[in-house]
């Protein structure tokens, strides 16, 4: 692929690598970025020959491979335009798909594979057809050093159900992930993710609620002792009565940095909309950062909204007590640490 | 066992205990009352290391070692157990793996062998039987969910886990019904042995009708005021402590 073949490229050059003055990049120390080889165009890999599951999607270095058990589909990328960002252009940079899911899919594997010394992108549309049930678990895999950019935009039907398991497995990466979300009517959402952070890993969602009954149910824990994690999202609430959960959990340690930067959407006319983030951070070294900034932004009368966030240590008291049963300080902060994680993972079942 | 020698204990810097002395021998159960505010929570938590409960003065000497010397968790090693108050609640931890853990750790310290979950579990079904603690404890979580007074159970249920030579339960029997208050008694008297101790901190005489304590202690001013035998809680809790 050549830097032509890159619809972002101009735009990227125009803007520049993003920095803490833009608004949506303000939590996170972009320096990590300008280090990287950067090659925003990107360069595909051909992809490995190793056995494919019929429903399982392969993406290394930008390249795909994909299970005999889907069918692909038409769709029209949007143009990268004034209001396209960083993530989007730079996950222009590699192959792309669409697939639709239909009824009959069940479950489908997601591996996402940087292996390059320099960038790789890529773009991947799932449709799931109206009442379809799908269990889609998603890996992502890098090599220490690479810099990977993921664009997922799922569409589901009226009636479709998606439950996303999502690990991202290696600390010492740039992995930039975009999720956007549009769901028709009773469609449901649940997304649950766990990282140990990376180099930088930021990780946005834009979900649309579009028509009455949809839902959301978002769990997120990253566990971080060195490095970056980010979690943006965007939820806006298009119908009446919708319904969205955001459960955003982090433990920085070391000299790590985490954050949360979420803000729901309640649109005129979405009377009923049932709204609820909760944002949890312990921050357990005194160099580590925390940041969280939980918005709301109502244009409904009829709605149910709240968010909390709360960044804090260890409980003295719960410390004290598992002490007092015997558990030295080192186990005692474990344990601790671990009950906080499972809030999450509990709900990832095995892998 | 315990011997407390004019023990002096502030929190954030207001003095709560005044050169409080108690001797409890091996074999025996003393009973700590007092009206509210009197230090004996205050006394239960500086014995179980709590780092707010700065000691200014006196000794405390557990089993000819002191005590105050020690980490909270080496003092349960060493054979002390404090039940609280108010047990924290710790959602997300199984109450079958932290006892194990605790068990463990003990085990541990102590020079014996730790076990895995499938050898700890027919130990812990023995312990929930003795304690007479609700089966299902071995399928909750640690305190979390639980009532104030299946806590208090809970707490009882740790003791016969760790088996330890010292008790302080502190207020045990609040927010106990009848019928729970009786299952508590019968574990505390279970747990009675010559090689053992027990402070038994309480406001009521109700739960020394069914532990009948060797002393009785009346904690006033964050001092030891009056002391006698089983009959003192009954005059208390006729006339008070106002006299």
């Amino acid at each position: 692929m050549t830097a032509a073949a890159n619809p972002g490229a101009a735009r990227l050059r125009v803007l520049g690598p993003p920095t803490r003055a833009l608004e949506d990049w303000r939590f996170v120390d972009c320096s990590v970025i300008e280090k990287l080889p950067g090659n925003a165009d990107g360069s595909p890999l051909e992809a490995a020959a190793d056995a494919l599951g019929e429903q399982s999607i392969v993406i290394s270095d930008g390249a795909f491979r994909i299970g005999s058990g889907f069918t692909s589909i038409p769709v029209v990328w949007p143009e990268a335009s004034a209001e396209t960002d960083h993530q989007r252009l730079w996950a222009m940079g590699g192959g792309s798909a669409a697939i639709r899911l239909s009824r009959e899919v069940g479950k489908v594997q997601l591996r996402t594979n940087s292996s390059s010394a320099g960038s790789s992108g890529w773009r991947l549309h799932l449709d799931l057809v109206a009442g379809a049930a799908v269990e889609l678990r998603i890996d992502h895999h890098h090599v220490p050093g690479v810099w990977a950019s993921g664009w997922l935009d799922l569409r589901l039907g009226r009636g479709a159900q998606l439950r996303v398991i999502e690990r991202h497995h290696d600390a010492s990466a740039v992995s930039l992930i975009t999720v956007g979300s549009h769901l028709a009517q009773d469609a449901k959402l649940t997304w649950t993710g766990h990282s140990t952070g990376g180099t930088l890993l930021r990780q946005r969602f834009e979900v649309v609620l579009a028509e009455p009954g949809a839902e959301l149910d978002l769990a997120l824990i990253d566990v971080v002792g060195s490095g970056q994690a980010h979690r943006v999202s965007r939820i806006t609430h298009a119908a009446r009565d919708t319904c969205s959960r955001q459960l955003i959990k982090a433990i920085a340690d070391g000299h790590s940095a985490v954050s949360c930067d979420a803000l729901i959407t309640i649109r005129p006319g979405a009377d009923g909309s049932d709204a609820e983030l909760q944002n949890r951070t312990l921050v357990l070294s005194p160099t580590a950062r925390a940041d969280t900034r939980p918005q709301l932004d109502i244009h409904a009368d009829e709605v149910k909204a709240a968010h909390g966030a709360t960044i804090g240590q260890l409980a003295g008291d719960e410390l004290l007590y598992l002490r007092s049963r015997g558990l030295d300080v080192v186990a005692a902060r474990s344990l601790l640490a671990q009950a906080f994680i499972s809030e999450v993972t509990s709900r990832m079942g095995q892998p | 066992m315990l011997t407390i020698t004019d023990l002096s204990v502030s929190v954030a810097d207001q003095p709560i205990l005044d050169r409080l002395s108690l001797h409890v021998p091996a074999g025996q159960i003393h009973a700590l009352m007092g009206p509210n505010g009197s230090g004996k929570s205050t006394l239960a938590k500086t014995l179980a290391g709590h780092p707010a409960y700065v000691v200014t003065g006196g000794s405390v000497t557990y089993q000819g070692r002191d005590l105050l010397a020690l980490e909270p968790e080496s003092r349960v090693h060493a054979g002390v157990f404090v039940g609280f108050q108010y047990p924290v609640e710790v959602p997300g931890v199984a109450n079958a793996e932290f006892l194990r853990l605790a068990y463990n750790a003990k085990a541990k310290a102590t020079g014996g062998k730790e076990i895995s979950a499938k050898e700890f579990a027919p130990i812990l079904a023995e312990r929930i039987r003795q304690s007479e603690a609700p089966a299902d404890f071995d399928q909750r979580e640690l305190n979390a969910g639980m009532s104030g007074g299946q806590r208090k159970r809970n707490e009882i249920l740790q003791m016969f886990v760790l088996e330890p030579a010292l008790a302080i339960l502190d207020e045990t029997d609040s927010g106990l019904d009848i019928d729970a208050i009786k299952a508590v008694a019968r574990g505390i008297n279970a747990f009675r042995r010559a090689d053992r101790a027990v402070v038994l901190i309480t406001h009521f005489q109700r739960l020394l009708e069914m532990v009948v304590p060797d002393r009785v202690h009346v904690l006033k001013g964050g001092r030891i005021v009056a002391s006698g035998g089983p009959e003192l809680a009954t005059v208390l809790e006729a006339e008070g402590y106002g006299r």
